[in-house]
């Protein structure tokens, strides 16, 4: 909660209205993709969901650092959110790019996409895991802290999208 | 008899096959230089040209200024810590708290600290002053002449106000390098423009003081500059341009910054300066270049054997990410760009795992890599000191992977021919 009091006492109103500009805008700069490259009311829903969910989970994540295992949140933390995001989108344009590519079918197979999808969620953990870990071997304190969660966080939103996914686009 | 010269090939084909080995051995050593380039330690191999990473780990320093602003109004206040940071934020200065205190019904005190590797100078400047500016001009009785008395054209009781003030201008424009001066000089100038409301006006204040001398009058003191002559039947839009006493570019962008990050009306002083323990988060980039290898081929090994990807694709996707972070990073050496090797080896972990999505779904390529770049555009403008430096890096290397997707494309499909 460190970092909210901080934010909402000492921060300046425009600092404050530009922080909540830039996610807003994010997010609306993400629908609008993702609207015009699949026309796709399910995969907008899916993609609304995925991204609020991974900014919900961020923000439970630094809660738990800092309240359980008491990991001071500093101003390197709000890096956290940005590399979630930017993961969350890599993995979320996979799956646009190949509904894309299938869309002309008449009847797009929901159920390849959804295997697509699971390929996808594996590769990137792999990648995340392995690369994270690299480095979480020469760091500690504070840094090895910023980098563990932040590497939890990527896997989890991966996973969770695996599920989204699941749930949202079903063949009708 | 007939003799009959035959050519295996066309000579024009020919000529584009040696011409194609030619670019294919040209890039190839290109790849190879910036490998080398990049890979830590090789900067030993020679004296005579130093390309060693330049971390900012020993370049940072860390002080805590107080300063007292003559207002308890919470609304005056936020716009103190407002103007401060925009300007601190906008410099680059990587970490910036500002915390405020009421003190008394006519005084509260700002707590300004800063982590960073910028120059110190500049940073006192953007934090102590107010900035607050007026055109001025020379009273009559005072002679500005009198060699008893040379500092008289900066004394702000020799002149007198004039209807114009920053309340007028919507930008003061400096432009990045220097400008030819009439004595045939070079020389910094501040051009400054008027809202548009008030441009004709300002048209007629500069044609009724053609060739005097005025002043401009910043924080109590004055900088002397003549108006400049206006032909009668002008209808150019004139501006006031008045010269900046700054050497380099680094302080015309700290001089645009006072400028143009907003006005501070309540007065303040600096009464205060402590130094901190500078935050450091540093890494040995030699153990950290081998972590990321043994990773990265670790990675594609794995996806290799459990054929997750075609081997062609993967060759693609490895040499592209290989030439990338090795451009990118022979690039900071050569020109020896200060770099948190914290912020270089997240961005490096984002552009394999990006450079490895796009090359394995080419129909989402466009896709991810417009919403990313637009996305780090959106952070560089509106993020903190710290997510703007790396959406930066980051929009330069997915701009980079770009280009080395198509060079790395290119010469894969080429060398198998030869």
């Amino acid at each position: 909660m460190e970092i909210i009091k901080h934010m909402l006492n000492n921060w300046s109103t425009y600092q404050q209205i530009t922080l909540f500009l830039l996610v807003v805008l994010i997010i609306a700069l993400l629908l609008l993709g993702i609207w015009i490259f699949t026309k796709n009311r399910k995969f907008l829903l899916f993609a609304l969901t995925s991204l609020i969910l991974s900014l919900l989970i961020t923000f439970i994540g630094s809660q738990i650092a800092n309240l359980v295992f008491k990991v001071p949140i500093n101003y390197i933390f709000f890096l956290t959110p940005m590399i979630v995001i930017a993961m969350n989108i890599i993995h979320l344009g996979m799956s646009v790019g190949y509904y894309n590519s299938k869309k002309m079918k008449k009847y797009p197979d929901l159920n390849d996409l959804r295997k697509e999808f699971g390929k996808d969620s594996i590769q990137i953990s792999i990648f995340t895991i392995l690369l994270f870990t690299s480095f979480l071997i020469f760091t500690d304190g504070l840094t090895f802290s910023f980098l563990l969660l932040t590497e939890i966080l990527i896997v989890l939103t991966t996973w969770l999208n695996f599920f989204l996914v699941k749930f949202f686009l079903k063949d009708e | 008899m007939k003799i009959q010269f035959k050519f295996r090939k066309k000579p024009k084909q020919n000529i584009k096959k040696i011409l194609n080995s030619f670019l294919l051995i040209l890039l190839g050593a290109l790849f190879i230089s910036t490998i080398l380039i990049s890979l830590p330690l090789t900067e030993k191999v020679s004296d005579k040209f130093p390309f060693n990473l330049t971390t900012k780990n020993e370049e940072y320093w860390s002080k805590e200024y107080v300063i007292s602003v003559n207002s308890s109004d919470k609304g005056e206040i936020n716009k103190v810590k407002q103007i401060i940071y925009k300007r601190l934020r906008n410099y680059g200065v990587e970490k910036v708290n500002i915390f405020s205190d009421i003190i008394s019904d006519t005084e509260s005190q700002l707590r300004i600290v800063v982590n960073t590797t910028k120059d110190r100078e500049l940073v006192y400047k953007l934090v102590s002053s107010q900035y607050s500016f007026r055109i001025v001009s020379r009273k009559k009785e005072v002679d500005f002449d009198n060699p008893e008395n040379p500092y008289a054209i900066t004394m702000r009781e020799n002149y007198e106000d004039t209807e114009w003030d920053y309340n007028d201008f919507r930008t003061v424009y400096i432009p990045k390098s220097k400008l030819r001066t009439s004595d045939g000089g070079k020389q910094f100038f501040a051009i400054f423009k008027p809202w548009p409301n008030k441009q004709s006006a300002l048209t007629n204040f500069i044609k009724d003081h053609q060739g005097e001398l005025l002043g401009l009058e910043i924080d109590s003191f004055v900088y002397p500059f003549q108006v400049q002559e206006v032909a009668e039947d002008s209808i150019n839009q004139e501006t006031i341009t008045v010269a900046v006493y700054v050497e380099t570019e680094e302080e015309a962008k700290v001089t645009s910054l006072l400028y143009n990050s907003g006005h501070i009306e309540v007065p303040y002083t600096l009464i205060e300066e402590k130094e901190k323990e500078p935050e450091i988060i540093s890494l040995d980039y030699i153990k950290l270049t081998i972590g990321l290898t043994i990773s990265l081929l670790t990675a594609y090994i794995y996806m290799l054997i459990f054929k997750y990807s075609s081997k062609e694709s993967l060759l693609r996707s490895l040499f592209t990410t290989v030439i990338t972070l090795s451009i990118y990073l022979s690039y900071l050496k050569l020109t020896h760009i200060s770099v948190d090797t914290f912020l270089l080896a997240i961005q490096f972990i984002l552009m394999m795992i990006f450079i490895k999505a796009v090359s394995d779904n080419q129909d989402s390529d466009l896709f991810v890599s417009l919403i990313l770049i637009l996305i780090f555009i959106l952070t560089s403008l509106l993020g903190t000191s710290l997510m703007m430096i790396f959406a930066q890096g980051m929009i330069a290397l997915i701009a980079l992977a770009k280009v080395s997707s198509i060079l790395t494309g290119w010469y894969l499909d080429n060398v198998k021919h030869i």
